[in-house]
């Protein structure tokens, strides 16, 4: 069995749901809060001197490892000028969708239209949440230029 | 969107063994979901995981051949998974999984890359 559907299998059971669930928030507030020290330009020491936190500490965070309380994160990330928004998306996203590269080959294109059935709510609630939108496209001003890191996988991680 | 942009696979050697999904059903049920958790994310985010240190390149390796760059381990708490990230196909091969103690396991490594080569034989 491949790990995707391992995974799939195993969220069957409630308990490692649970487990898996508070991992990925873990690992969803990591990868922003690295983001927003990145664009800030701050270096792990800087960054925990602006907080009161000690920098292992601030480590500790930005490797999924710590398990702050949603008002810790708010007082954090509040005194560098963020505020946390939150989103909820599917638990297992799509799977991996072959890259388009054949103009009019139908077969290849058709799967890639998005149907929006899977897409995480901030995505329909954009419009009407504008705040939340402004937050989420500064940060990805950060992002490499890489496909990879359309705005949606940086907001999706809770915290702005 | 949330997606997966990357693929990702469990290696089967040549004599049937699944490595690392052999020594995932050895965990607890807390581990298994913080590895399958980070998996997810390299499926989802890739390299980028990096930053974050998560995802790290196995360095401490003696003469490092030119595939070896291509050598990450997966870190959650004290467990590790070593997995080969395959840029030509956009995958990442999971090769095999250990529990760190406190000096580098020499060992580890070394079979891992062994499982590499392996691997890359196919």
């Amino acid at each position: 069995m491949e790990p995707r559907e391992d995974l799939k299998r195993e969220l069957q059971d409630p308990e490692f749901a649970k487990f898996y669930g508070a991992d990925q928030a873990r690992i969803q507030l990591a990868l922003t809060l690295v983001a927003t020290r990145s664009k800030l330009g701050l270096k792990q020491k800087e960054i925990a001197a602006k907080l009161g936190a000690s920098q292992p500490y601030i480590a500790k965070l930005e490797k999924g490892d710590a398990n702050p309380t949603i008002g810790k994160i708010g007082s954090m990330l509040a005194l560098l000028d963020f505020r946390l928004v939150t989103l909820s998306a599917p638990l297992l996203p799509e799977p991996t969708k072959p890259m388009a590269g054949f103009a009019g080959d139908a077969s290849v294109t058709e799967g890639l239209e998005d149907t929006g059935a899977g897409a995480p709510f901030e995505g329909r609630l954009r419009d009407k949440l504008p705040s939340s939108a402004t937050a989420g496209e500064a940060l990805y001003d950060w992002r490499p230029t890489s496909p990879s890191y359309p705005p949606e996988a940086v907001t999706t991680g809770g915290a702005v | 969107m949330h997606e997966d942009k990357y693929k990702d696979k469990y290696y089967e050697r040549p004599n049937g063994d699944r490595p690392v999904e052999e020594w995932l059903q050895s965990l607890t049920k807390q581990e298994r979901a913080g590895i399958k958790s980070k998996m997810q994310s390299l499926r989802e985010e890739g390299l980028l995981l990096i930053s974050t240190k998560m995802l790290k390149s196995i360095k401490n390796i003696e003469k490092r051949d030119k595939q070896d760059k291509n050598l990450y381990e997966l870190v959650y708490s004290n467990l590790r998974v070593c997995t080969y990230f395959d840029s030509t196909r956009q995958t990442f091969v999971y090769l095999r999984g250990w529990k760190k103690k406190r000096d580098i396991q020499w060992d580890d490594v070394n079979n891992c890359r062994e499982l590499l080569h392996e691997y890359l034989a196919r």
